[in-house]
């Protein structure tokens, strides 16, 4: 009977849901329960390979260990305790959270300028362009990938990572933000309507789908090489 | 009454867990061998039970947990906080209820 790798444990409880920080906390302290039970079979005259055998005996199979853990939903993450709040409400949220803090960076750069008598509406067009263009565009994109990166991590059904990314992108592609000089006063606005279906679909909708998949794709990659690179150090 | 009894009985192992770090520190086998001795053999807290409740315990806030190298190895010990004090209190007080309740049942069936 050989030491216990613990790579069954480990890949049940990410599969069910224990966040992959917990998992490394839980089998760095089963490795030093084991390697202690082994040293105390030791003590007790067993050698070698019975002490390691003895060890694996009183520790348990790695099934019945997971089952255990598993037994606590308190272990378990928001994302596998509650998927609709994370995967369905989060993205929502998130994107609102981000256009409303778009229009009050908005309006606070036109007081603070203002306040400075530094109030050039051509300006501050300049500033809003790409505040709209990172709300309106870059933020659905990421957010829906942060979804489908959280997703996948967590080990979610596609279903899961499907409406996580298809909402975020689709709140994005239905909002509107326009930024305006009308009369020499500089402005931004939000609206929250829909143009086409075809429209939207074809250039808001996709574009954001594809753009979060290749954000999350290029993550999942990066992090896998790390974690690649980090075996072989 | 009943429902919580039950209840209560699933939580005797976080009452043992909490008992024994408000008198000290202590790492996952440990405590797992100080359970043993407090209760002269009688209990044993298994590895699928101890580390579960440490990780609920230390979640809830009721334990702190920090990495400490001794003698070369990495140990992660835990110890009660504030709150883990007012609810070993609160599980305490509640097994002296249900452990009398026993013993008044277990008096009378023999007496």
């Amino acid at each position: 009977m050989a030491e216990p790798s613990f790579n069954t444990l480990r890949s049940l409880l990410l599969r069910r849901g224990v966040s992959p920080r917990r998992v490394r906390r839980l089998l760095e302290e089963l490795r030093a329960h084991f390697a202690d039970l082994r040293a105390e079979q030791a003590r007790d005259g067993l050698e070698g390979l019975a002490a390691t055998q003895a060890a694996v005996l009183k520790l348990g199979s790695e099934n019945c260990l997971a089952e255990r853990i598993l037994s606590r939903p308190e272990l378990l993450t928001w994302s596998r305790r509650w998927p609709w709040a994370v995967f369905g409400v989060a993205p929502l949220v998130v994107c609102f959270g981000a256009f409303a803090l778009t229009i009050a960076a908005a309006a606070g750069l036109a007081h603070v300028l203002h306040a400075l008598q530094h109030s050039n509406p051509v300006e501050y067009l300049d500033i809003l362009r790409p505040m709209r263009w990172v709300a309106l565009y870059g933020m659905p994109a990421v957010v829906a990938a942060c979804m489908a990166v959280l997703a996948i991590r967590r080990h979610a059904s596609f279903g899961w990572v499907a409406l996580s990314v298809g909402l975020g992108a689709l709140l994005g592609s239905m909002t509107n933000m326009s930024v305006s000089l009308d009369m020499m006063q500089a402005g931004i606005g939000w609206s929250f309507r829909p143009s086409r279906v075809e429209h939207l679909l074809v250039y808001r909708w996709l574009p954001t789908v594809a753009a979060a998949s290749v954000l999350a794709g290029l993550f999942l990659s990066v992090r896998r090489a790390r974690s690649a690179d980090a075996l072989v150090d | 009454m009943p429902r919580s009894s039950a209840a209560f009985m699933g939580g005797v192992p976080e009452l043992l867990i909490l008992k024994l770090l408000s008198r000290g520190e202590m790492y996952g086998y440990e405590l797992a061998k100080a359970v043993q001795a407090a209760s002269a053999e009688a209990l044993s807290l298994g590895e699928g039970v101890l580390y579960p409740a440490l990780h609920v315990l230390e979640a809830g806030g009721a334990l702190r947990a920090r990495r400490r190298v001794v003698d070369g190895r990495t140990r992660i010990y835990y110890s009660v906080t504030d709150k883990g004090r007012r609810r070993l209190a609160a599980l305490s007080d509640r097994w002296r209820r249900v452990a009398g309740a026993v013993e008044a049942v277990m008096g009378g069936a023999h007496g």
